[in-house]
């Protein structure tokens, strides 16, 4: 039996594989999306606090960072290509 | 018993009985295992110029792998061209080219400033020359063997697993003393010298030096011409495609190469995360390889001898079983007894394809075939390499990734046994089908596989 001209045993280990690779890329691009969101709303809370507010000490963020805090309210992080190619096929992400 | 060909030279050489007896066949798999190691030594030591690449410019460790990476997957998707190449041309003639191609790149290489420049001489240009010179070869080996090809095979293979073992301690010394400019350099020019020799004593086929294939029995079909011609080569890589083995060879070798790329290229880490010291856990990959030896060598006789399904279905077997107790493993005597049994599971992966093309093509041009399985095991490396680190950055644990081995090997050997029987070839009247076709309908499709017995 052959589905597109190829036979159906190597058309399953095609798309088994494709699947299970897309949905573990895709997994880790979500957890690597998550965590950068998580490490943007802390610092970013710790950014807000008031200069020169006795007992609190304000972390400096790196240039790109400040900039992109200061110019607005907190944003999503940025998703590389990858992560968004991945993210986008997989149905379950 | 000297033997007339139509268009060639009278062959020569005496009918053999014994196993193993003198033969140019024996110069041949020994050129061919040379150039194995020395066309496949920088890929496989490339871990050495990992850090003196990040020392010298700066480059994160990820920008340097990625050109490993992508001379893997050029090397695999240029494989089914490479094996099309070999059988219209002759192995000779892709072996002059790819050695080319491999001094170009290696020289160029010496010269890198920029990543692109590492990723477009060393990714590309040394991808698409190793894909050129190395997989002709095993097609080429065969051919040279009437009979007793796994002893042949064997011998490839076991070589195959001592390259590595040879190539980064010797690098590794170059380095220390030219830097690594000088290592690509050396390595280039010393290769191609040694290319340049062996491509000096390499023939194609034994009608060349009228010879009889090794292992050449009275009543054998005779070679009837000095080489099969382009165009009924061309016909053949289309009736090979109308074959369901063609496909699944490719996706068997796939599932076995993603079930040990896992674990040879993690084991490190998981050995590690176990707490195992790093010199520790390194020293586990040189017991795989030496293990993996043996098995080299014996598993493609024994496939010609037992039976090659049931024995590439046990190899797959070990392959998968043999990872499952790597859950409960944790103290550094019970990782050096996962790598001894692993390696005989691991080393017997690949040994037995070049006889399963044997069983079902015969003496056909199966360079299409061996080069598209080549697609297949070079994508299993690049995926079950890759996709331990992206299981690792969402779960930070190796469970899944090991069980992705496990079930990747098991699929094999269910795939395996799912294959054709071997004792028939699958395309017996290839040539016959090829005179008819030519003659009257260029593009017709195969005629189907009459009964055949299998050269043995």
């Amino acid at each position: 039996m052959r589905i597109f001209g190829v036979p159906v045993q190597f058309a399953i280990v095609v798309v088994v594989s494709a699947a299970v690779a897309i949905f573990f890329a895709a997994w880790a691009a979500d957890a690597r999306v998550e965590a950068r969101s998580q490490t943007f709303a802390s610092t970013g809370a710790r950014q807000q606090v008031p200069s020169g507010y006795p007992g609190v000490n304000v972390p400096s963020l790196p240039v790109t960072l400040s900039s992109s805090l200061a110019a607005g309210p907190l944003q999503e992080s940025e998703k590389e290509l990858w992560e968004s190619s991945v993210l986008f096929l997989c149905p379950l992400h | 018993m000297p033997l007339d060909s139509t268009t060639g030279p009278a062959l020569s050489g005496s009918y053999q009985t014994r196993t193993f007896y003198w033969h140019y066949a024996w110069v041949i798999v020994s050129i061919i295992a040379v150039m194995q190691m020395v066309g496949a030594s920088v890929r496989m030591a490339f871990g050495v110029f990992i850090d003196p690449l990040t020392a010298t410019y700066g480059w994160g460790q990820g920008t340097v792998t990625f050109a490993y990476a992508l001379a893997s997957i050029v090397t695999a998707l240029v494989s089914p061209l490479a094996g099309t190449f070999g059988d219209r041309l002759g192995a000779r003639r892709a072996m002059m080219v790819g050695s080319v191609l491999f001094i170009i790149g290696m020289g160029l290489t010496g010269t890198i400033t920029k990543p692109w420049q590492l990723y477009l001489y060393f990714g590309v240009l040394l991808g698409v020359a190793q894909a050129i010179f190395l997989v002709p070869l095993i097609p080429a080996a065969m051919i040279w063997f009437r009979r007793h090809l796994g002893l042949g095979i064997g011998v490839l293979m076991a070589a195959w697993g001592v390259g590595p073992a040879l190539a980064a301690p010797i690098m590794g010394l170059l380095i220390e003393q030219t830097g690594w400019k000088g290592t690509f350099w050396i390595t280039g020019a010393a290769s191609g010298v040694i290319m340049a020799i062996l491509i000096a004593f390499f023939r194609d086929r034994p009608s060349d030096m009228g010879l009889l294939p090794y292992g050449a029995r009275p009543g054998d079909p005779l070679p009837t011409r000095k080489s099969i011609d382009k165009s009924k080569a061309q016909l053949f890589a289309r009736y090979i495609r109308e074959t369901k083995a063609y496909w699944n060879l490719s996706s068997i070798h796939f599932l076995g190469c993603a079930g040990h790329a896992i674990i040879i290229v993690y084991i490190i880490p998981i050995a590690v995360h176990a707490g195992v010291s790093l010199v520790a856990a390194a020293s586990l990959l040189t017991v795989m390889s030496a293990v993996s030896v043996s098995t080299r060598l014996l598993v493609p006789i024994l496939s010609e001898r037992a039976g090659t399904k049931t024995t590439m279905t046990i190899a797959y077997i070990l392959q998968g079983v043999t990872v499952i107790p790597l859950y409960w493993t944790h103290d550094l005597w019970q990782f050096y007894v996962f790598a001894v049994v692993f390696g005989i599971g691991y080393g017997g992966e690949s040994g037995a394809f070049p006889i399963l093309n044997r069983k079902y093509y015969g003496q056909a041009p199966v360079g299409v075939a061996h080069g598209f399985q080549m697609l297949g095991a070079g994508l299993g490396m690049a995926v079950g390499g890759w996709i331990g680190g992206v299981i690792f950055d969402a779960l930070k644990s190796y469970d899944v990734a090991i069980a992705i081995s496990i079930a990747a090997s098991l699929a094999g050997a269910v795939s395996i046994v799912l294959l054709e029987p071997t004792h028939k070839m699958l395309i017996p009247d290839w040539e016959a089908d090829a005179d008819a076709d030519a003659q009257q309908q260029p593009n017709a499709a195969p005629r189907a596989a009459p009964s055949s017995e299998t050269a043995d």
